[in-house]
């Protein structure tokens, strides 16, 4: 046995896991892809977000108003939403943090393609320790995730 | 002698696996080690509440960008706002800043205090990843700006 070869092999198995491991973390905002009609999409999104508990602020058509400046491009729409119970809660308890909500859903055409991008819940995350407020945010994230997927 | 030839032949093999695993403990240490940011910049207005949202309203204008949507809430009164150009590159650029559009500044009443709360694209970009080069310091300088002049 060529014990000086497996101990290379290790650590450069080891290193690469941990590589991996790291890597992965970027992976979470990519964003889904569906092939299906816009207008379905959008309709399964609110109502997986109503059915949820959730409050829909505002569906911001980006495209509209950039159409409305000369400027062209495809179906491009946030859906902006709040959880409905907690809001006034977190508004009052966490001010600051509270700046960093309403959560989105984004949706946009590409190429006969709907791309559905999820609020960064990582960076709400990131900027709280409060157990409490963890806790909301990975359940937000959780339905957020649980919504998108069944509307692809 | 012949373990001495050998020892020196893997030496080098032992050097650069042990300097990569190092390199990849220490990167997948930040991942054990949740460090926390802060992506909300906050500044107190001297001004009464309705007084900051109309200074904040005018030094929008003032800075080519316009208010598309206001939203008032419990204790806070946020202000979304676009130059229409700037998000039309942003989009053509990357796709997924959706999440960051339109701009938007928080006035919030806390304890008879007013402050003028914003997100801190630089940190949004840094967490999830969207690269919008040197769109994204303008856009930054653009927002400090607004605040600046609503706060004189």
């Amino acid at each position: 046995m060529n014990f000086e070869k497996i101990n290379v092999g290790f650590i450069a198995a080891l290193s690469l896991t941990m590589l991996i491991g790291y890597a992965t973390q970027f992976q979470v905002f990519s964003g889904y892809e569906s092939e299906k009609d816009y207008s379905q999409v959008m309709t399964k999104l609110q109502e997986g977000l109503i059915a949820k508990g959730y409050e829909i602020e505002k569906i911001q058509p980006i495209d509209k108003g950039l159409e409305k400046a000369g400027l062209k491009i495809e179906k491009y729409r946030v859906i902006f939403f709040n959880p409905k119970n907690s809001l006034v809660n977190i508004q009052n308890k966490f001010p600051r943090f509270s700046t960093l909500l309403p959560l989105s859903i984004t949706i946009a055409k590409q190429n006969d393609k709907l791309k559905i991008i999820g609020a960064p819940y990582q960076l709400l995350l990131k900027n709280t320790s409060n157990i409490e407020l963890i806790a909301q945010i990975k359940q937000w994230q959780h339905d957020s995730e649980q919504i998108i997927k069944s509307a692809l | 002698m012949e373990i001495s030839v050998m020892s020196d032949k893997y030496f080098k093999s032992y050097l650069i696996s042990f300097s990569f695993l190092l390199f990849c403990i220490i990167l997948f240490s930040t991942l054990l080690i949740d460090t926390k940011i802060d992506s909300v910049n906050i500044v107190k207005s001297p001004y009464s509440y309705s007084k900051t949202i109309e200074n904040v309203k005018t030094a929008i204008s003032s800075n080519n960008f316009k208010v598309v949507r206001q939203h008032e809430s419990a204790n806070a009164h946020t202000l979304y706002f676009c130059n229409f150009n700037l998000a039309y590159k942003v989009i053509k650029k990357e796709l997924r800043a959706g999440i960051m559009l339109p701009c938007k500044i928080k006035i919030i009443k806390s304890n008879s205090q007013v402050y003028i709360a914003t997100v801190n694209i630089e940190s949004v970009q840094k967490v999830t990843g969207i690269n919008l080069g040197s769109l994204c310091g303008k856009t930054k300088r653009t927002i400090e700006q607004i605040i600046a002049e609503a706060v004189i």
